[in-house]
């Protein structure tokens, strides 16, 4: 491998390893496999690093990331046991990333966080995949599309029914807590 | 409620409603009160989903890759990365700076050639003075022929000498209407 496909490489990473390695942990919740899949993200990348394009690159890893992520889904029997540990996981995840110093705030913030962590968890997959590109990666519609391989018009109606489906989720619950 | 309208409600709370739809939904949340109601629902929901971040991968994970595929994943931010980075995820700012740029060179050329035209020699100014004075003192010599042309020829023949014969044609008939 030459230089400039090794700095090719460091640039790739330095990019996409959070990016990819938060999505997959929203699609399998579950910090180990999100970390295997990362992992063998990264790995694929860099075994394909000469031909991949740089400015397509973000949908292929994205999409690469999913495919992958799908393969876990289908392997694995559901375990309610793994996921009261994304819960744990993502309660310190979220403590350590914080920065905002004033204690009621980041304890506004963390519950604000989990909420919706939680949340958008529950969400279908085929919603979640498109709810999680868009509002947390900042993915473009056409990019999504390429992405999951779905028509455009679909990653609108599906980023929609997410939104929908978020909102009742969030509402039952907070209903569900002042009972 | 729509759905339609439900739909413009939520886009318009994402922030990714056109300005139309906008207007509209905010003209009918002051007018309606369960509109309202939504609109500031969602936004609630919006405000919370951008409050969720990137999960960061932990180092222990890029050391197992680097092991695996023996090269370097070194987290340091570089140069080389930067400039990348600015090209790649950044394509508006690039575009907009090489606009700026190409811009730049065409209108320093433009003043660079404009410059090199209008250079002349200390001779060729003189030579230019003079020959503009030479033009202006035609062009007074035209003038002033024509003024006398005007005087004696247009003015004597065409509209004096007319009006004359016409006053006196006008006295004439005034003097005999008197006799008569």
């Amino acid at each position: 491998m030459n230089m400039a496909a090794e700095t090719k490489y460091r640039f790739f990473i330095q990019q996409y390893k959070n990016k990819i390695f938060t999505y997959s942990i929203y699609m399998l919740k579950n910090r180990m496999d999100a970390e295997d899949v990362t992992q063998e993200v990264l790995i694929k990348i860099w075994k394909n690093i000469e031909g991949v394009n740089v400015l397509s690159a973000k949908t292929w890893i994205m999409k690469s990331t999913h495919n992958l992520c799908i393969d876990v889904l289908r392997k694995r029997a559901i375990d309610t046991k793994r996921e009261v540990c994304i819960d744990e996981y993502f309660e310190e995840t979220f403590e350590g990333n914080n920065t905002e110093n004033d204690p009621y705030n980041k304890f506004q913030i963390n519950v604000m966080s989990q909420r919706i962590k939680e949340a958008v968890q529950k969400l279908p997959e085929n919603l979640k995949s498109v709810f999680v590109l868009y509002e947390i990666q900042n993915l473009r519609y056409k990019e999504i599309s390429k992405t999951l391989d779905i028509p455009l018009n679909s990653v609108k109606v599906y980023l929609l029914r997410a939104r929908k489906k978020l909102q009742e989720d969030l509402k039952r619950n907070e209903l569900r807590e002042v009972v | 409620m729509t759905d339609k309208l439900i739909n413009k409600i939520i886009s318009v709370a994402y922030g990714d409603a056109n300005i139309f739809d906008i207007i509209h939904i905010k003209i009918l949340a002051i007018k309606n009160r369960e509109v309202s109601k939504l609109l500031n629902e969602y936004k609630a929901t919006a405000c919370e989903v951008r409050t969720l971040k990137e999960e960061v991968l932990p180092e222990e994970i890029m050391n197992k890759v680097a092991a695996r595929i023996g090269a370097k994943t070194e987290n340091k931010t570089n140069f080389t990365n930067d400039i990348l980075s600015l090209f790649i995820t950044r394509p508006i700012i690039t575009s907009a700076a090489a606009l700026i740029l190409i811009l730049s060179l065409v209108t320093t050329m433009f003043i660079l050639r404009q410059n090199n035209d209008t250079l002349y020699t200390q001779e060729e100014i003189e030579k230019a003075g003079l020959q503009t004075k030479q033009v202006f003192e035609t062009i007074s010599e035209i003038f002033s022929k024509t003024e006398n042309y005007v005087k004696e020829n247009v003015l004597k023949e065409n509209v004096a000498k007319p009006m004359t014969k016409s006053f006196n044609k006008i006295t004439k008939a005034i003097k005999e209407g008197d006799v008569k």
